[in-house]
C-alpha cells in the first residue's frame, strides 16, 4: 500500500518503478529530475518535494516545482545534489581561450547554489561576481554566518550544511567553492570547480601546500 | 500609386537614418571607452581575463590575465595615458609593474602547471612615445560592445573601471 498516495493508485508500489525506487514504509519523497523529468536521484525522507535542473550552460541549477504540503525541504539533499549537477557540467570545465590563458567559474558553481535556493525562497539573494568579490558579498549576507574553523566548516558540512570556504587573493585571482555535503565527503572535502573540478581535499582545492600563509574565510548557510 | 511611392519613400528614409543613426552608435568615443574590455570573454568568470581598464581622466592601464599564465609572466601590467581620434586608439605607455626576484617553482590548483613565487612587485617608469592602433569590427550584440585592436577581441564588461578591483 502507498499511505501517502504519492502515486495514482494506492495500490502501485513505487510508481510501478521497483528496479528505481525502493519504499519499504509507503512514505513519500524527494526526487531530483532533469530537464525532461527523467528521475537522476530520490531520496526517501517523508517528504514530497521535486527538483527539477533548469538554466542553461555553466548555469544550471535544481529548482523547486512541487512542494511538500509541510513546506519541509530536504536542504541536504538540495546541496548534494546540486554538487553533482556542478562537477558532471561540462559547461564548468575550464576553457582555454585562443591566447592560451584558461577561464575557470568556480564563482559559477558557488553562484548555482544561490539560484537553488532562492527558488526554494525567493527573499534568499544571488550574487554574481568573480572569485575575489564573492567573498565580501558573503560577509555581507544575512542568510550565511562566518566562521574562521575550518573544523567547525568541515562538520557542518558533514552535517548536511551548505559551508562555502573563500579565498580573496589581494594580488589576482581568489577561489570560492562548496564544502562537499553529506556523503559527498567521502570523495574528497571540498566540490571543487576551478583548473581541475572534482572532490578534493581543502589544500589542493586551495594551493595551500604551496600557500600555507593563505588565509580562508567559511561562511555556513543559515537554514 | 503617388500614396504608395510616397510611403514607401518615407520608410526608406527611415530605414536610412536608423542604419546611420545605429552606424554613429558603433563609434568608440573618448566617452564609451571608459571602462573595463576583457579579451576573449564577456562573462565574469571566476577571475580576471586580460583587461584594458580606460579611465574618463584619461589614463588606461592594460593587465595581463590574473588566470594560470599570469603566475609566470612576470610583467603585470602597464599603464599610461590613452585618447580616442577618429577609428584609432592613441597610447603612451608611462610605467610598467614587473615581479622580481622570484622563484619559479610547481603550481597548484589556482596556478597551474608553473607559478612565480616570492619576490617583490617594482613600478618601472617608462618614457614613450604616444603609439596608435586602429579600433576595428566595432560592434554591438545583446547590450555588450566590442572592438578589436591587431586580431584581438575585447569585450566591454563593465562602465566602471575601478569596479576591477572590487
Amino acid at each position: 500500500m502507498d499511505p501517502a498516495d504519492e502515486f495514482h493508485s494506492p495500490y502501485l508500489y513505487v510508481g510501478n518503478n521497483p528496479v528505481m525506487f525502493r519504499d519499504p514504509d509507503g512514505m513519500v519523497m524527494t526526487d531530483f529530475v532533469d530537464e525532461n523529468g527523467k528521475l537522476i536521484q530520490h531520496y526517501e525522507d517523508g517528504l514530497n518535494t521535486v527538483f527539477k535542473i533548469t538554466g542553461e550552460g555553466a548555469f544550471k541549477y535544481y529548482v523547486d516545482v512541487f512542494d511538500d504540503v509541510s513546506g519541509n525541504i530536504n536542504f541536504t539533499a538540495l546541496f548534494t545534489e546540486q554538487q553533482r549537477l556542478n562537477e558532471n557540467n561540462p559547461n564548468l570545465q575550464p576553457i582555454t581561450l585562443t591566447n592560451g590563458k584558461k577561464e575557470t567559474y568556480c564563482n559559477f558553481a558557488v553562484q548555482n547554489f544561490l539560484s537553488a535556493l532562492h527558488t526554494v525562497d525567493p527573499n534568499l539573494s544571488v550574487f554574481r561576481g568573480n572569485a575575489n568579490s564573492m567573498q565580501g558579498k558573503f560577509e555581507s549576507s544575512v542568510d550565511f554566518q562566518t566562521t574562521l574553523s575550518r573544523d567547525v566548516a568541515s562538520l557542518k558540512a558533514f552535517e548536511g550544511n551548505l559551508v562555502i570556504a573563500s579565498w580573496k587573493n589581494p594580488n589576482g585571482h581568489g577561489h570560492v567553492a562548496a564544502f562537499s555535503t553529506y556523503t559527498n565527503m567521502f570523495n574528497g572535502e571540498i566540490a571543487n570547480i576551478g583548473n581541475s573540478n572534482g572532490f578534493k581535499s581543502l589544500d589542493a582545492s586551495f594551493g595551500l601546500k604551496n600557500h600555507p600563509e593563505r588565509t580562508l574565510k567559511y561562511f555556513i548557510f543559515n537554514k | 500609386m503617388k500614396k504608395i511611392f510616397f510611403t514607401l519613400l518615407s520608410l526608406l528614409v527611415c530605414d536610412a537614418q536608423v542604419f546611420a543613426q545605429n552606424n554613429r552608435a558603433l563609434q568608440i568615443t573618448n566617452r564609451n571607452i571608459v571602462g573595463i574590455w576583457q579579451l576573449e570573454s564577456s562573462k565574469e568568470a571566476s577571475g580576471w581575463g586580460t583587461t584594458y581598464r580606460f579611465y574618463s581622466d584619461g589614463r588606461f592601464i592594460f593587465q595581463e590575465s590574473q588566470m594560470m599564465a599570469y603566475y609566470i609572466n612576470p610583467i603585470i601590467n602597464f599603464g599610461g595615458r590613452y585618447n580616442v581620434k577618429g577609428d584609432s586608439l592613441f597610447t603612451r605607455v608611462e610605467y610598467y609593474h614587473e615581479k622580481t626576484n622570484a622563484k619559479i617553482i610547481r603550481g597548484d590548483e589556482l596556478s597551474g602547471e608553473w607559478e612565480l613565487s616570492g619576490g617583490k612587485i617594482i613600478k618601472n617608469v617608462q618614457l614613450s612615445v604616444e603609439e596608435s592602433a586602429k579600433l576595428e569590427n566595432i560592434s554591438l550584440k545583446d547590450g555588450i560592445m566590442t572592438f578589436s585592436i591587431y586580431g584581438n577581441k575585447y569585450y566591454k564588461v563593465s562602465n566602471s573601471p575601478e569596479g576591477y578591483d572590487k
